[in-house]
């Protein structure tokens, strides 16, 4: 009997929590693109409101919503970049996402934004937004199953299979119950503007070939095949945290960067 | 055991029950108390304290206590098929924020728990009778119920599109919210999110009187619900989409119409 009520009311605690547990891969977008926001100048900032009639964040996540809704399926691919045999990211691939994090920087370098309708800039810097967070995710490089296919595979949650990409994409708020973005703000490492610059150098292909390397030397060794996320130590999990809190930084000041080359005067 | 699991259950349900998300109730409340007059504000940190966002739950937080029970019915809008305010009883939030107004203006009478508990009110309805899920219009039966509609996920392009079914609150109440990470975009977030989108409209959106603003949601409502009835009980996820400019656009008139009700009657 008493077995049979906690049998319900989990059932009843499942159907409330629902939405949460939908919902997890959004709290990365919105981190990053808070994070970033918090790294602008006011002037900078002020621009980037002005055209998107919202946050930075509001629009951390519409790419995912509007991939599957006209005129946007277009960017369905754009979300991540090919890597190829030799583990070197592919340049100049229509369909990736580095590619057009790159054309739109180009596009609206040196004041050029000015020459677009406010329509445009907007899409574009939704297009940045949610682009520049998605490359420092370590699985949004596509690693092809004929040439790494030790990269397709499985993690387990509880015995079950669950897939590294769901894992990875997550891992921002793993075991970190209900942080707001104000929180995982003030557990970014704030860089000099020394090593900002430095941080903020070179285009997405650069970042998404370090991205890339993220994947192979630390994400892969740390999650290996068979892994039980329901088993991971402190330890195991403090590991993760150390790696994509090292992309949140990187991402959000990079961000703050394409912004900022963007719109500063 | 089984009293901290039904605990916890009950308040899984009162959560369900409430109009809008706690982080949503709050960012209304940051944005009205951003345009209180010196006045109002001085008078609301006297009355309800120095945290404003706090009445976001007041009502339903009262009844979790045991306490004014008779509140149950208190959120919901009654319109008739004009969209014209039209309550039958005391169960509507238009009739009771009138009610808190008048001992908010005539607060000398009263002690001051009682004008506490009106600002308070007039705080938690105007929020409520702006959710269009709490709007009930005369010809239209399933509106102010939480009935089921389906609703598809947004999915990777060119893949069959999946349906599956949700609650019409809570398409209101927490869906948008999911969009954004749910409770990692906190209050001020949204506050800010309000201010910059709808914050030109401020004196638009004030203006008017409560009836004014009973139609004014009623007509959304009715056309969210003809809409519903055109696309046979479903939404895409492309018309959710569409409908958060709409969610954030009652969220605006919610707090800008607070800050002007308790400007007004708190001279």
């Amino acid at each position: 009997m008493k077995q049979k009520f906690l049998k319900v009311a989990l059932v009843v605690m499942a159907f409330f929590t629902t939405e949460r547990a939908m919902a997890w891969e959004n709290v990365g977008h919105a981190v990053i693109a808070y994070n970033a926001e918090r790294l602008l100048d006011p002037e900078v900032k002020a621009k980037c409101r002005h055209y998107l009639k919202a946050s930075i964040p509001f629009y951390a996540t519409w790419m995912d919503q509007a991939r599957s809704i006209e005129p946007y399926t277009v960017c369905d691919k754009w979300h991540s970049t090919n890597i190829d045999a030799k583990n070197k990211v592919v340049v100049g691939k229509p369909t990736t996402g580095a590619y057009h994090i790159e054309r739109i920087r180009k596009e609206m370098a040196n004041g050029a934004y000015k020459t677009m309708s406010d329509s445009l800039v907007k899409i574009n810097l939704q297009y940045l937004i949610h682009m520049v967070g998605d490359h420092h995710c370590p699985v949004h490089v596509r690693w092809s199953k004929k040439s790494h296919p030790q990269f397709h595979y499985n993690l387990l949650n509880k015995g079950k299979k669950r897939s590294p990409h769901g894992f990875w994409d997550g891992s921002i708020a793993f075991r970190r119950g209900k942080w707001t973005a104000e929180k995982h703000f003030e557990n970014m490492q704030l860089l000099s503007p020394k090593k900002a610059k430095k941080i903020q150098k070179g285009t997405a292909y650069d970042w998404t070939q370090e991205t890339a390397d993220v994947w192979r030397k630390y994400c892969f060794p740390a999650m290996p095949e068979g892994t039980d996320i329901s088993k991971m130590s402190e330890e195991d999990v403090a590991t993760v945290h150390a790696i994509v809190d090292k992309q949140v930084q990187r991402a959000a000041y990079r961000l703050a960067g394409v912004l900022t080359e963007i719109f500063k005067e | 055991m089984k009293k901290i699991i039904l605990a916890v259950l009950l308040v899984a349900a009162t959560l369900s029950a409430k109009a809008w998300s706690t982080n949503y109730d709050k960012a209304v409340l940051l944005v009205a108390s951003q345009s209180y007059s010196p006045e109002t504000h001085n008078l609301v940190t006297e009355y309800v304290g120095k945290d404003h966002t706090r009445p976001s739950n007041h009502l339903a937080w009262h009844r979790r206590n045991g306490r004014h029970l008779e509140t149950e019915g208190w959120h919901t809008l009654h319109l008739d098929q004009n969209l014209k305010h039209a309550a039958k009883d005391e169960n509507d939030a238009l009739v009771q924020i009138d009610k808190a107004l008048e001992v908010i203006r005539n607060r000398e009478l009263y002690d001051k728990s009682k004008v506490s508990f009106a600002i308070q009110t007039v705080m938690n309805l105007v929020i409520d009778m702006h959710n269009l899920s709490n709007v009930v219009i005369e010809d239209i039966p399933k509106s102010g119920t939480d009935f089921k509609l389906y609703i598809s996920q947004c999915s990777v392009a060119n893949r069959p599109i999946k349906w599956f079914e949700y609650s019409w609150k809570k398409l209101w109440t927490y869906r948008y919210q999911t969009f954004h990470g749910n409770n990692v975009y906190s209050p001020q977030m949204w506050s800010e999110d309000i201010v910059c989108m709808y914050g030109d409209k401020k004196a638009e959106f004030s203006a008017g009187t409560l009836q004014d603003w009973a139609t004014d949601i009623g007509t959304y409502t009715k056309g969210v619900y003809d809409r519903l009835e055109k696309e046979e009980g479903r939404f895409i996820h492309k018309t959710v989409q569409e409908h958060e400019a709409l969610h954030m656009e009652c969220l605006a008139r919610a707090a800008y119409r607070i800050a002007v009700l308790l400007n007004s009657n708190l001279k």
